[in-house]
């Protein structure tokens, strides 16, 4: 009970919360709002709590006058705060929030002017670099990994001059950097105690790929060490020969693509900025794949309210085209290519970097990735990140060679959800298949 | 609305020998109990409760789940009817949740260790139940974390039912406690801990939400508990509700409640003299209120107040809660 309970109540403001019929006439008065990127939203709420206007990017509105307050949203970032309207209001970007970022996409972020030119110097000599970064320290050479599927290790953080690639610092950053042929390659990253998680990326022709990492106090099973932090990373695959204004837009509307999507939020950069995206001189095919997966989940989403689609759907099959000749064979955008009905062209033996890409593949109705693949032993070690897919690499199936085929591998003849479905059941239970095709539960000997 | 016709399944996990102990479930899945059977009157018989089943705390698990469907399947065949099983289904959870690849928001069952990984998600759970269409309504309501786990398996769901033909006729209400990748967050509560959005949900639908008639309308429960929960913990702290509704329907009701009116208890401790400015920012309608007076209890229609001491900027004031105690 309220300790305030034997206090007298007196009761206020008893008129409607409805929120819709203003209690008194007031002058209406234009309301603008600018976010300063396209991928970040607006809200205005009204004194019930009652949302009265919203906007993607920028806000034009004339709103009764009055007190309100504007909610800004990039990805799972909020600012909030209260405007009085009693004359035409104009509020600028400095608000909105920036998206999370390891990339030096803002001077917020605590990137110095050397730091990123390092960086940037970098993706100009390699087509495939890593930059990791210490916001308080020099970083150390950690156990950063580049591979092939076929397991080879191609780039070694602890010595990269053994395996022919460059390693640098300056100042709080670390980077290592080379030149491969384009197709699909896994980023392994093992911190002492703590178990080694992997990460795929493209690289695509004519394109660079930058990976960038932030070391951070990283836990698993009650232990606690510093290291790259993986799921945060901010991946950018662009066209080489770039200047700096135009890499650090890209990166911005890059990570803010990726926050936004991490979070299932159906908001889509404007129609230009995607189509610039993949452009062929000027391309950015990471941002291009994001958008894809925006614009899928903003059609799904009109589809599911009887809207109309049509727009999005023409957009998106554009998008899936232009990235189908961007990166070819990736399985990002064979995964795009089958959630949108057109003929697929891609290597699924390789996983694709986004786990939204991952769920299309793995979908029981699909049944796309090779027996036995990197991608199929992959399946049981997916941790749930988002927006992009890693894994435990210590919980990959083992690969089936003539070796060891028959010693316990009666789960490779299992459909893939059932497979998946008995690795969650632990070492105690098994699933296999009887020979009428009848799924036996049994427990292991 | 005849709470007769209203079924629920509703789980409050505590104990997790291997995941970490929480303190509210238990105590939300009593109130969410007695707010089913004392207030909407839903029968005893219609509630299916689970709860922590010590020793072994293996109980709940996924399989409990399907057995729970599957036995829904079985009543709907000997039914007749458009929704053959009742007007409402409430699905309630309140434990330890992480946010899974594909499945995303799933509950995690007690039984759950690193290595043995047994959860449920929820959204391919209300799909399956929406898909049926066994229920007129569903109601889910999700009180746990969403954050992504580095040994956390990705959930499946191997229920995958075909779509009954009135199945998008099904109005869904459904209330996560957190957007992905945030931690959902139990605080004491007047010495007692619980879910801070099972608490702000409870509040709303028993008249904190209500209109003027006593309905609780699923756009204003949305609002409502959004407010609520941000008062409780801050900005970045909102939960993820989709009311079920298109901007362009009428609004649907969701329950009927008397209307109870927040109240606001005014105490002055280092400002005890001279006049502050209450205001209702929705009207712009300001009252005086004597802070010599002491400590005084106003009761408002839920909102935004404005608060202004002498000599002091206006300070806001979010009314949701049956009580927000404003110390001046």
């Amino acid at each position: 009970m309220s300790k305030f309970e034997s206090l007298p109540v007196m009761r206020l403001f008893t008129q409607s919360t409805g929120g819709a019929a203003a209690p008194r006439p007031v002058t209406d008065y234009s309301l603008k709002v600018d976010t300063g990127s396209s991928l970040a939203e607006a809200f205005v709420i009204g004194g019930s709590f009652n949302m009265v206007a919203r906007g993607q990017g920028k806000l034009d509105i004339r709103l009764p006058g009055g007190e309100y307050l504007v909610k800004y949203r990039t990805g799972d970032n909020y600012a909030e705060q209260w405007i009085t309207l009693d004359k035409d209001v104009e509020l600028a970007s400095s608000y909105a929030p920036v998206a999370n970022s390891a990339a030096p996409i803002a001077e917020s972020t605590g990137w110095s002017n050397e730091e990123s030119m390092f960086a940037e110097q970098l993706r100009g000599q390699h087509n495939l670099s890593i930059v990791i970064r210490d916001r308080n320290d020099i970083p150390p050479a950690d156990d950063v990994r580049i591979r092939r599927t076929d397991g080879a290790t191609l780039a070694l953080l602890t010595d990269p001059t053994a395996t022919g690639w460059t390693s640098r610092t300056e100042s709080h950053v670390l980077g290592m950097g080379g030149n491969v042929t384009a197709g699909g390659y896994v980023v392994v990253v093992s911190t002492p105690g703590l178990r080694p998680y992997a990460m795929p990326v493209w690289v695509a022709p004519n394109c660079s790929t930058q990976v960038f990492m932030e070391r951070r106090t990283l836990g698993t099973g009650g232990k606690n060490r510093r290291g790259p932090h993986l799921a945060s990373a901010s991946i950018l695959i662009a066209t080489r020969y770039l200047d700096w204004p135009r890499v650090k837009h890209l990166m911005e509307m890059t990570d803010a693509a990726k926050s936004v999507l991490s979070y299932d939020r159906p908001i889509v950069p404007e129609e230009q900025e995607i189509l610039d995206a993949l452009d062929e001189k000027f391309s950015c095919p990471i941002l291009g794949l994001l958008a894809a997966h925006l614009l899928r989940l903003k059609y799904e989403g009109l589809k599911a309210k009887g809207g109309d689609a049509s727009k999005t759907e023409t957009l998106l099959a554009t998008v899936v085209q232009n990235l189908a000749r961007l990166m070819p064979g990736s399985p990002d955008v064979g995964a795009l290519q089958l959630a949108i009905g057109v003929p697929v062209s891609a290597d699924f033996s390789v996983p694709p970097m986004l786990s939204h890409s991952w769920a299309i593949l793995v979908d029981p109705a699909v049944s796309v990735i090779p027996p036995n693949s990197y991608a199929d032993r992959v399946r049981a070690a997916v941790c749930a990140t988002r927006p992009w897919l890693i894994w435990n690499k210590s919980k990959m199936t083992r690969e089936t060679t003539p070796a060891n085929r028959g010693k316990r591998t009666i789960t490779v003849d299992l459909p893939p959800e059932l497979r998946l479905a008995a690795s969650q059941l632990g070492k105690h239970l098994t699933l296999s298949l009887g020979p009428d095709g009848r799924v036996i539960l049994s427990r292991r000997q | 609305m005849d709470t007769a016709k209203h079924y629920a399944l509703i789980v409050g996990l505590s104990q997790y020998p291997s995941v970490g102990t929480l303190k509210g479930p238990v105590n939300d899945l009593q109130d969410v109990s007695d707010w089913l059977t004392k207030e909407l009157m839903v029968p005893e018989a219609n509630i299916t409760r689970w709860t922590d089943t010590p020793k072994l705390f293996r109980r709940p698990s996924a399989d409990d789940f399907y057995d729970w469907i599957l036995d829904w399947v079985e009543k709907a065949k000997q039914a007749t009817g458009t929704f053959p099983l009742g007007d409402r289904l409430y699905v309630y959870y309140a434990g330890h949740g992480y946010n899974a690849t594909t499945g995303q928001q799933s509950m995690i069952m007690p039984r759950s260790t690193p290595e043995t990984w047994n959860v449920v998600p929820m959204v391919p759970l209300r799909e399956s139940l929406r898909l049926r269409a066994h229920f007129q309504e569903v109601v889910v309501i999700f009180d746990a974390c969403r954050d992504t786990l580095g040994y956390g398996v990705d959930a499946v769901w191997l229920d995958q039912p075909q779509a009954a033909l009135n199945s998008n006729q099904v109005r869904v209400f459904s209330a996560f406690a957190s957007k992905t990748g945030k931690k959902a967050k139990e605080v004491d509560f007047n010495g007692r801990w619980a879910g801070v959005l099972t608490q702000a949900f409870l509040a709303g639908a028993k008249g904190y939400a209500a209109d003027e008639n006593g309905v609780v309308y699923a756009n204003a429960m949305k609002r409502f508990v959004i407010a609520a929960v941000k008062d409780q913990l801050g900005i970045d702290y909102e939960p993820d509700i989709d009311d079920g509704s298109d901007p362009n329907d009428p609004p649907w009701p969701l329950f009927q409640a008397a209307r109870k009116l927040p109240r606001i208890v005014i105490q002055p401790v280092t400002v005890t003299s001279g006049k502050a400015a209450f205001r209702q920012i929705l009207t712009g309608d300001t009252v005086e209120i004597d802070l010599a007076a002491g400590t005084q209890v106003k009761e408002v229609p839920y909102g935004y107040y404005g608060l202004t001491l002498p000599g002091q900027a206006e300070q806001k004031i979010i009314a949701a809660w049956e009580e927000k105690v404003v110390q001046v």
